[in-house]
């Protein structure tokens, strides 16, 4: 298991982290998701052993994070890079060497992981002459060839397209399978609803929640989101008839944070304003909405 | 299992030799080198004042004396010997050949400064041939030289071996240091830093850099020096034993034993294959080696700390001047460590890590044993790996400080 406990940094006078703690067990994947700036790169840097946390500690199996275990896990950075003149294959083996994995067992890997993505006929081509998503998968492919536990990846999906998305999705699934530990930060809020068990958002270095997808989305009993058609007449009828505060209102739609009691109540006004009522149904908030009402005011200056 | 810093050096080591431009420079550089060698020595050659010898002879054999023998101007006079020594005394000849003829025919030389063996070997075969022809010719050469006459203490190819080596070892720091450190620059550019300090802490990091660059440029270096010195060794094979010859002892015997062709190209060598001889080569390679090895690791250290403050490479150009300036200092300065290599200008600059390299070579070539040298040695192989350690905890702080070691407060 991996456990943040209370991570702080500071870079000089600038609050990067405050109080972040998180655990991750085997087969889990945590999405880290937040506005620009709010910390998440850090954060992970943290927990891949390159730069300390100026409180607060990182452990993994309950051991102190150590550079020196660093065959543990893979990293794949928010910038990527590869070394431009150097071969696909020999880069692949330099970077599973620097993990622990000798020569000839990465050379093995390597072709295996470039027949699987049907790269091999790259295998002796330079970094420079691939496209942008090849140069990716490589760059993907660089950070887990040594088969790691505990799998870190900054921005995964940026930069990819549709197939490669998925294609990477695949892979996160796959690696989640097999019992690793993936911990990911990511702008994707469908992709991290989707994939991860839980989910952790970031404001100003802050945690502002934590849970699984269906905690962070859980809404107050009875919220109710009503569509209905009659014109704007019609519309404010039914509003001064039910004397609630609207949230949310355009294209004759809106939510009411009413108890189930109050229902018939509802209809019998949106008939009496002279709407029609379409669709009544129970209101589940997207990460995308929580994210937003979460950190919405971050540009707001 | 690789070790990650053996990883880290490999790379670097092999991509700087698999460059073209590293085997073009390995197989030219030494013929530069040579040519750089032969050039001091042919202009000092060219400039050589004419020199003038004094014969004492008899009016009848003075007519078959040549104008001038290889260097020196030839003065005739036939007069008394006590009286030509007066004459060789008050006058600026540097030797004075009188003959005594008895039972046999002696010449005697006088000499005011060291006999160049190829003009001793020269002199000598042409006073053989000169005299009775019925006599047995006989020479001696007495040294008139004063021991504490002020007289350099280092022939010229000695200087100029002992500059070249230091150039030599200033070279392979400079350039492979900026290599060191635009491969720095690179790994930043490129974005690989993070993924390699993602398995290795920055000090291994820094090391492994270092060690493969440095790897790269002692392989550059010994082939320099291996091909430099092909060359001389077969010209020593072909030669040397005809250059026995010349020594004090040997050569009046040479006048007769030795074939006059070999002589006579052994002659044209002798100067590059003395200096040679006289040249103490294991002391300065082995001090060329460890100032290459030490050297390089502090300059690189330190181009390293450069290339980690730096953002771009643009950025750590004016950098590099400064840095490598204590080098260039040293060159300044060699004038007067050649004239004094135990000087206490010679040994305060030796024991400056910074100037240390190019100042140890420069004392090693002029025959200042290692003993000597050995506390520099030390002190620069210290303070080497201290600053390779501070360049790994700067990397690591700067990292830790979010790209900034040091961040200046604005002033609204």
């Amino acid at each position: 298991m991996l456990k943040a406990q209370s991570l702080a940094k500071n870079y000089k006078d600038k609050v990067v982290l405050k109080d972040v703690s998180f655990s991750i067990s085997k087969g889990e994947v945590l999405g880290i998701v937040g506005p620009n700036g709010a910390g998440k790169s850090t954060l992970l840097k943290i927990v891949s052993g390159i730069i300390d946390a100026d409180g607060g500690e990182v452990q993994i199996d309950e051991k102190k994070l150590s550079i020196a275990d660093s065959n543990s896990w893979g990293y794949l950075p928010e910038e990527r890079g590869l070394y431009p003149q150097m071969r696909v294959l020999d880069q692949l083996i330099h970077f599973a060497g620097l993990k622990g994995v000798s020569s000839s067992e990465a050379k093995k890997k390597a072709m295996h992981l470039l027949q699987q993505l049907k790269m091999e006929q790259y295998s002796a081509s330079k970094a420079s002459d691939l496209s942008k998503g090849n140069q990716q998968r490589i760059q993907f492919l660089s950070a887990v060839i040594h088969d790691p536990s505990l799998i870190i990846l900054d921005e995964p999906f940026s930069g990819l397209d549709p197939i490669q998305t998925d294609w990477l999705k695949e892979q996160i699934v796959l690696f989640k399978k097999q019992g690793k530990k993936i911990i990911y930060s990511s702008h994707h809020m469908d992709s991290v609803e989707a994939l991860c068990d839980r989910i952790l958002i970031l404001h100003d270095g802050s945690i502002k929640a934590y849970g699984t997808a269906a905690e962070l989305c859980r809404q107050p009993i009875g919220t109710w989101q009503v569509s209905t058609t009659g014109g704007d007449q019609a519309w404010h009828a039914m509003v001064q008839v039910l004397k609630v505060d609207v949230k949310e209102n355009g294209q004759h739609r809106t939510r009411f944070s009413l108890g189930n009691a109050a229902l018939p109540a509802l209809i019998t006004a949106i008939e009496k304003g002279g709407a029609t009522l379409e669709s009544i149904k129970k209101y589940k908030r997207s990460l995308h909405e929580v994210f937003v009402q979460l950190t919405g005011n971050v540009y707001a200056e | 299992m690789q070790n990650k810093f053996w990883i880290i050096a490999k790379r670097e080591a092999t991509v700087r030799m698999r460059k073209p431009a590293f085997w073009i420079l390995s197989f030219m550089g030494p013929v530069v080198l040579m040519i750089l060698s032969v050039i001091p020595y042919a202009i000092t050659s060219s400039l050589q004042e004419k020199r003038a010898i004094l014969i004492n002879a008899p009016a009848n054999i003075s007519d078959q004396f040549p104008l001038s023998i290889n260097n020196y101007e030839v003065n005739l006079v036939d007069t008394s010997s006590q009286e030509a020594i007066g004459l060789f005394f008050s006058n600026t000849q540097q030797l004075f050949c009188d003959l005594q003829v008895g039972q046999d025919t002696l010449w005697t030389i006088y000499t005011k400064e060291a006999l160049h063996p190829a003009d001793s070997l020269n002199i000598l075969r042409t006073l053989h041939f000169m005299g009775p022809s019925t006599a047995r010719v006989g020479s001696h050469i007495v040294n008139l030289k004063q021991e504490n006459e002020d007289e350099h203490p280092f022939s010229a190819l000695q200087q100029s071996i002992a500059l070249l080596a230091s150039i030599l070892v200033y070279f392979f720091l400079f350039t492979y240091s900026v290599s060191l450190l635009k491969g720095v620059m690179e790994e930043k550019s490129n974005k690989v830093m993070e993924l390699i300090l993602s398995s290795v802490s920055p000090p291994t990091w820094i090391m492994g850099k270092i060690i493969g660059v440095g790897l790269a440029s002692f392989v550059q270096f010994l082939l320099w020096l291996g091909i430099s010195f092909i060359p001389f060794y077969f010209l020593k094979q072909k030669y040397g034993g005809a250059l026995s010859s010349f020594s004090a002892d040997n050569i009046h015997a040479s006048l007769h034993h030795v074939q006059q062709a070999d002589m006579g190209q052994a002659l044209g060598w002798y100067d590059w294959l003395n200096m040679m001889d006289s040249i103490h080569w294991i002391t300065l390679f082995i001090t060329m080696l460890l100032t290459m090895i030490l050297g390089f690791i502090l300059y690189a250290a330190v181009f390293a700390i450069i290339g980690i403050i730096s953002g771009r490479e643009s950025d750590a150009q004016p950098y590099v001047l400064p840095v490598t300036s204590p080098l260039i200092f040293a060159f300044i300065t060699s004038g007067i460590v050649i004239a004094e290599p135990d000087g206490t200008m010679a040994q305060c600059l030796s024991v400056i890590p910074f100037t240390a390299p190019v100042v140890l070579t420069l004392r090693a070539g002029l025959g200042v044993p290692l003993s000597e040298l050995w506390i520099s040695l030390l002190s620069l192989g210290v303070i080497s790996i201290a600053t390779v350690l501070l360049a790994g905890r700067l990397y690591k702080k700067l990292l830790n400080q979010g790209g900034y070691l040091f961040r200046l407060k604005r002033k609204n």
